[in-house]
């Protein structure tokens, strides 16, 4: 039997004084769409960060399959197939969306005719083929988000990482999105999705993990976690008591 | 107009339309000496300029010492020429390749810096260059430079008794660079560059090798410079350590691709047309007033053009097609509630 995609071992991450992702571990199976919750600051996007290769973790490993990827710098972790969204959109903005696409295939594809190829295969993918010439800083947000995943997608990632797309969406560009990445984990695309919005996470995820303070203080499927005493406490005790009734 | 930048849009009919006129220039246009000098120089910091282009425009890794590549094409020449009666051709060949093995070795430490940090390196380099080349005496002449001998007509060792010979080689030079600029903006590597111009952490999180990527723009953005710097050096003949390595080069190459456009593929052509005919007209008009004038007269023009648009020249007429409203390929966009949904609208100051 395969073991999980991802292990994540024992990770740590300070910055100075303060420790923002405090002795995690987690596993993440192929096929699965883990769900992390957390109020601000408890240290998810920094999670991701280091799984991406993007902040080095201070102790712990970090593997997909058997290849470690912990201490790999970024451009290293992408090319080893762990894709990922910036929570603050972060495209090439002078950049048409064909060339965004292009780009990251291009550091995956033999030849360029091959990566203009993959990003108008991935543009297809997500129906964005008729915004291909259109330079992504003249797309509404919720455009560009979905460029950003199609800007993963050209790498042909074995795990998405999908950090707060929904933050400024409307309800109906919210739902949409949402049918987008069910869609693609429908296909086999294992992916975590970082959200603050508890709705989007009870509707998406298989599992759900919630962090506090850089702590794991909870993990299982979606119905039980928020049942849990502490995950009621952790984010309904403070910022977080709007997100269940908020449509965003 | 319209028709006209449908045209500047399809660069090469623009470009066989331009060379051929460029081509023709001595025969009804350049018959001054003066004239036929400044036109020379001009494509010749042309090529160095477009050669910054690469790695600078495209790649947004500003350079201040782009003047390293094109002295040690100059010095190596002339070294080679002078003290081992090298062939001249070869000698500018071997220039090359020792200006692409500094500008590995120098991008290998320069290039982990970002910003202005990356630029002030550079910068420092090309004057610890000057000084360097100023210092080993019995090899470069130190301060008084290098004069290669007078060979008269001799084509096969890179002299010409006419000068419009040296002309058109210089336009040849200039064209081979803006192919080479063309081809390069065109190709993986290119669109690698502008995407770490763009957002370098961004760049890396879609694969983009970015160090590598860097390494391998700047050098080949050292090749057009070096290649300048060889025929500058067998055109005028003489060079020595502040006009090969010092700061008035350094910072022209970059200004020149900075006032036409830097990161445009016309705009080191635009720029070198502009600013090097002023440069030499200031230093021959105004030798008369106090030195130093022309220079002021030459940065307060510079000043000028930045300030009306600090992307340089190419990105005058981009501006003026800027307010009209998206193409209609976007869907009719919903007035958005959500403030950080709001599009950006462009922000033009007039
Ligand atoms: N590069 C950094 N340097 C210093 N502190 C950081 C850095 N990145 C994040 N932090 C801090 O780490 C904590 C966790 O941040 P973050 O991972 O962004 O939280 P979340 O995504 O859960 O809102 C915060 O206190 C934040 O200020
Ligand atoms: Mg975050």
């Amino acid at each position: 039997m395969p073991g999980p995609l991802l292990r994540v071992e024992g990770l740590t991450v300070r910055f100075g004084g303060l420790v923002a992702v405090n002795d995690v571990h987690f596993t993440v199976d192929e096929g699965e769409l883990l769900g992390i919750i957390g109020p601000n600051g408890a240290g998810k996007t920094t999670m991701f960060n280091a799984v991406a290769g993007a902040v080095r973790p201070t102790s712990g490993s970090i593997r997909i399959g058997d290849e470690l990827v912990s201490g790999k710098p970024p451009e290293r972790v992408a090319r080893l197939g762990i894709a990922r969204t910036f929570q603050s959109v972060r495209l090439f903005k002078a950049m048409t969306v064909r060339e965004n696409v292009t780009l990251s295939a291009s550091t995956v594809c033999p030849s360029m005719a091959a990566a203009h190829a993959r990003a108008d295969e991935v543009a297809e993918l997500l129906g964005m083929t008729a915004l291909r010439r259109i330079r992504v800083e003249e797309l509404p947000l919720a455009d560009q988000k979905k460029v950003e995943i199609a800007r993963a997608l050209a790498l042909r990632p074995r795990l998405l990482l999908l950090d707060e797309m929904m933050s400024g969406l409307n309800q109906a560009e919210t739902r949409d999105l949402i049918g987008v990445i069910k869609a693609l984990n429908g296909d086999g695309l294992t992916t975590i999705v970082i959200e603050h919005v508890l709705r989007v996470i009870m509707e998406l995820s298989h599992r759900v993990l919630v962090l506090d303070h850089g702590v794991r203080i909870a993990e299982g499927p979606p119905r039980e976690v928020m049942r849990d005493p502490r995950v009621v406490e952790a984010y309904l005790g403070r910022s977080a008591a709007q997100n269940l009734g908020e449509p965003a | 107009m319209n028709a006209v930048t449908r045209r500047l849009r399809s660069t090469g009919g623009l470009g066989i339309v331009v060379l051929v006129l460029v081509a023709s220039l001595p025969l009804w246009f350049i018959q001054t000496n003066f004239v036929l000098s400044v036109a020379t120089l001009s494509l010749i910091f042309m090529a160095a300029s477009l050669g910054w282009n690469v790695i600078s425009g495209f790649g947004g890794q500003i350079s201040f010492g782009h003047s390293i590549f094109f002295g040690l094409g100059a010095y190596t020449t002339a070294i080679l020429q002078v003290h081992y009666h090298l062939n001249a051709y070869l000698g500018m060949l071997l220039g090359v390749v020792v200006a692409v093995v500094l500008a590995v070795l120098l991008g290998a430490v320069t290039l982990r810096l970002r910003g202005i940090y990356f630029s002030l390196a550079t910068f420092a380099l090309t004057l610890v260059f000057a000084i360097l080349t100023g210092h080993y005496e019995g090899f470069t002449g130190g301060e008084v430079g290098l004069t290669l001998p007078l060979l008269g007509d001799a084509p096969g060792e890179f002299s010409f008794e006419n000068k419009v010979t040296f002309y058109w080689i210089a336009m040849v030079l200039a064209a081979l660079a803006f192919v080479a600029t063309w081809l390069v903006l065109r190709s993986r590597l290119g669109l690698q560059l502008r995407a770490i111009q763009a957002d370098q952490e961004a760049a890396q999180a879609s694969g983009v090798l970015a160090f590598q990527v860097k390494l391998t723009g700047l050098a080949i953005s050292a090749v057009p410079a070096a290649l300048a710097g060889s025929v500058y050096m067998q055109y005028v003949g003489f060079i020595d350590p502040d006009s090969a390595f010092g700061a008035t080069l350094a910072t022209q190459i970059a200004v020149i691709a900075f006032v036409g456009g830097a990161g445009k593929l016309w705009g080191p052509v635009v720029g070198a047309v502009i600013l090097v005919p002023l440069q030499q007209l200031l230093n021959s008009s105004l030798s008369a007033y106090p030195a130093g004038f022309n220079l002021v007269v030459y940065a307060l023009v510079v000043l000028v053009i930045l300030w009306i648009e600090p992307r340089g020249i190419m990105s005058m007429r981009m501006r003026r097609r800027r307010p009209r409203p998206p193409a209609g390929g976007a869907p009719p966009q919903v007035p958005d509630l959500e403030p950080a949904a709001a599009v950006p609208t462009s922000r033009e100051a007039g």
